[in-house]
């Protein structure tokens, strides 16, 4: 008897997956996944795989409904299996469905335990159908296509390293803003391109967007960077342009912040990636270099800083830090108020700390 | 019942009591009742934990309880499992077994106490041993959410009105659910061992820094709206860590805290059952059949979310009763019965 229970007890633990078992063969697992949203109709296309011939390919089925759920059930009745989402890799949204407040897309998401909440998502510009198709110019399939296109962007600190849950975390946030990448279709090859962000103000999108450069100075302003962050500029010297690209390799961020003022000082370190005249063994040329990236950065970093303005859009995460240490400035009414009224200058001081195998 | 403890098994009795009942179902609604100034009241509660501990140290061998008494805690401990069976229960529903009939799950957590406790005390006893490794895992998975904490959500300090310290200060008594355990235990510790003076207070410290890393972890990943809306944040935050050799980390330590919720569910009983053996101690499987019989079917009655809340927030004052108000009575009456 003493040796039948413990047996009988561990065998009863195994009884929970009769119930919860879920077979793949079973469903189809959808990586991608585009929303369209119109006032309250909300239209999903699921790209969900297909495996025939020992070969993975996807297809796409579309589904119409009330909410983002009710739009997967509409679209499991056109699909052949169940449409798993616990895989999925990207989600799109339109313009116009991120312009509503879009903690309704994501309800569903967030709720759902089976859901993965590292998938990526994306803006998209015009209609949803283009880029939930494979074009012929495209060699890979679509879902890996976005999720290689973002991670390259990820490391190139043109786009920030966020997932569902991040963005859950800053939609809650009330002193810092959304933006998430910007996908737009490419005129020439037909194949849907990274352009930038999407910038957000509160919960909803402001329908204004920063081209991939301008994105970078988000990244480094809020000091978050990918692996690597790259500024070229053209250095005229006699009247003969040069080109100087440089990598950002360390640098410390400082933020003096008054009542309606706020001072950010960044203290960079360079490595030089590319500079054709050369002579940089020269101290004074060194020193000339660094003078013209401070000026040009300092200019470029004021000119973002003052887009996420008049977008009412602080992607930097200046409230942040208000909130924490300034209660005056923070309760001085809606923070994107706050926020695009203050004096925000931003100075970049630059240092060339290595000049490469070549000097 | 006769059984010696040493100072280690004694505390880590303790620690899986404390910890197995609340640990999960702490953070969320502490910091929703209290705000950005949870981490400052839980230093308060702190100090006011090992208060209860050092006032327990000194007064254990006056607690001498007759069978009206054991009926209560025996009562107190009852409801205790019931609150906490049916908790994790619906955590379980909600997370890992959706479709799986609950009574199933009940079941298969309950009789594992019902094993170790047709089975001699020292069973139970070293049962804790096997969660220690668990538990470190747990704490370091949770240390992959590092990048993604916001320093600035602690701060501002100090803007918890008088109401919302009073609120936290009660909402913070159910990290020391199981306390009173102590009471009960003490007296079978090794005497040759040393409790008081240093020992206590590595109990306290190590008691005190668990949950306040629980508390400090939830205010730095999440925001404050953020919190409300999430009932469980730390398996969340374990649910939104992307790793490479396993897909669904929640679900890993769902299963972790499944061992922690068998394990304190078998102390808690192991810990009505020596009580009624005090002053009952004919019928003993009977009567430890019947304890698990109820420990499966009365927490069905309470499987929805409204009822759970209930029960969270009940449980705090009958902990009250039972941790401070009658081991005060207890105390006092043995104090004067002495003289």
């Amino acid at each position: 008897m003493k040796k039948i229970v413990p047996i009988f007890i561990a065998c009863s633990f195994l009884l929970v997956g009769c119930w919860d078992e879920q077979l793949y063969k079973e469903v189809s697992i959808v990586p991608l996944v585009g929303i369209e949203r119109e006032s309250e109709k909300f239209t999903g296309h699921y790209s969900f795989s297909v495996i025939s011939n020992e070969s993975i390919s996807f297809s796409t089925v579309e589904g119409n409904g009330l909410s983002v759920r009710d739009t997967r059930l509409n679209a499991n009745s056109k699909a052949s299996e169940t449409l798993d989402l616990s895989q999925l890799q990207v989600m799109l949204l339109t313009e116009e469905t991120a312009k509503l407040n879009i903690n309704q897309t994501f309800d569903a998401i967030f709720r759902t335990p089976r859901t993965r909440l590292s998938s990526r998502v994306a803006i998209v510009e015009g209609d949803i159908t283009p880029y939930i198709e494979k074009t012929e110019n495209m060699d890979i399939e679509l879902p890996d296509f976005y999720k290689d296109i973002l991670k390259t962007d990820i490391e190139f600190s043109v786009l920030p390293d966020i997932d569902i849950q991040n963005v859950a975390g800053i939609i809650n946030d009330d002193a810092i803003d959304l933006a998430l990448p910007f996908i737009k279709m490419d005129e020439k090859t037909g194949i849907p391109k990274i352009s930038g962000l999407a910038l957000f103000s509160d919960k909803a999108y402001t329908g204004r967007t920063l081209d991939k450069e301008e994105s970078i100075i988000v990244q480094v302003l809020q000091k978050k960077p990918g692996k690597y962050s790259m500024f070229t500029y053209i250095w005229k010297k006699e009247g003969e342009p040069y080109p100087l690209t440089v990598e950002l390799a360390r640098y410390k961020k400082k933020w003096d912040i008054q009542d309606g003022k706020i001072n950010a000082t960044y203290k960079m370190k360079f490595n030089i990636e590319e500079f054709p005249y050369d002579h940089l063994d020269n101290e004074k040329n060194r020193k000339e270099i660094e003078g013209f990236l401070s000026k040009e950065l300092t200019k470029d970093f004021n000119k973002v800083t003052k887009k996420l303005q008049e977008a009412k859009s602080d992607a930097v995460g200046f409230g942040r830090s208000v909130r924490a240490f300034h209660p005056r400035l923070w309760n001085k009414g809606n923070w994107h108020d706050t926020f695009s009224e203050l004096e925000i200058n931003v100075k970049v001081e630059a240092e060339i700390s290595r000049t490469g195998i070549l000097n | 019942m006769n059984f010696r403890l040493s100072r280690i098994q004694f505390f880590l009795l303790l620690f899986i009591m404390q910890s197995g009942s609340s640990f999960f179902s702490f953070p969320s609604p502490f910091i929703t009742a209290t705000g950005r100034d949870a981490w400052l009241i839980f230093l308060v509660a702190g100090v006011l934990h090992y208060l209860l501990l050092l006032f327990y140290e000194r007064y254990y061998q006056r607690f001498t309880i007759g069978p009206f008494v054991g009926w209560l805690y025996k009562g107190y401990w009852l409801f205790i499992a019931v609150t906490y069976l049916a908790y994790i229960d619906y955590t379980l529903a909600v997370w890992g077994f959706p479709k799986t009939p609950q009574f199933i799950v009940l079941a298969a957590l309950v009789s594992v106490s019902l094993y170790a406790n047709l089975s001699r005390a020292e069973t139970i006893i070293n049962l804790s041993v096997i969660l220690i490794p668990l538990i470190f895992i747990f704490v370091i998975f949770l240390q992959f959410a590092w990048d993604d904490l916001t320093w600035t959500n602690i701060f501002p300090i100090g803007e918890s009105t008088e109401k919302e310290w009073l609120i936290g200060l009660l909402k913070a008594q159910v990290a020391f659910i199981g306390i009173e355990l102590y009471l009960f235990f003490r007296k079978h510790v090794d005497v040759k061992e040393e409790i008081k003076g240093f020992p206590l207070f590595v109990y306290q410290m190590l008691w005190f820094s668990f949950f306040f890393f629980s508390v400090l972890i939830t205010l730095l990943y999440f925001t404050l709206a953020g919190i409300q809306a999430i009932p469980e944040p730390l398996l969340y935050i374990l649910k939104s860590q992307e790793l490479t050799f396993v897909e669904r980390i929640d679900l890993f330590f769902l299963y972790i805290w499944m061992i922690w919720s068998i394990v304190t569910v078998t102390i808690l009983s192991f810990s009505a059952l020596y009580v009624h053996r005090l002053h009952a101690n004919e019928h003993q499987k009977r009567d430890t059949i019947i304890w698990h019989v109820l420990l499966v079917f009365l927490p069905l009655f309470f499987l929805s979310k409204k009822y759970i809340e209930i029960l969270n927030d009940v449980v705090i004052y009958v902990h009250l009763l039972f941790s401070v108000l009658i081991p005060f009575i207890v105390i006092i009456g043995s104090r004067r019965k002495k003289k």
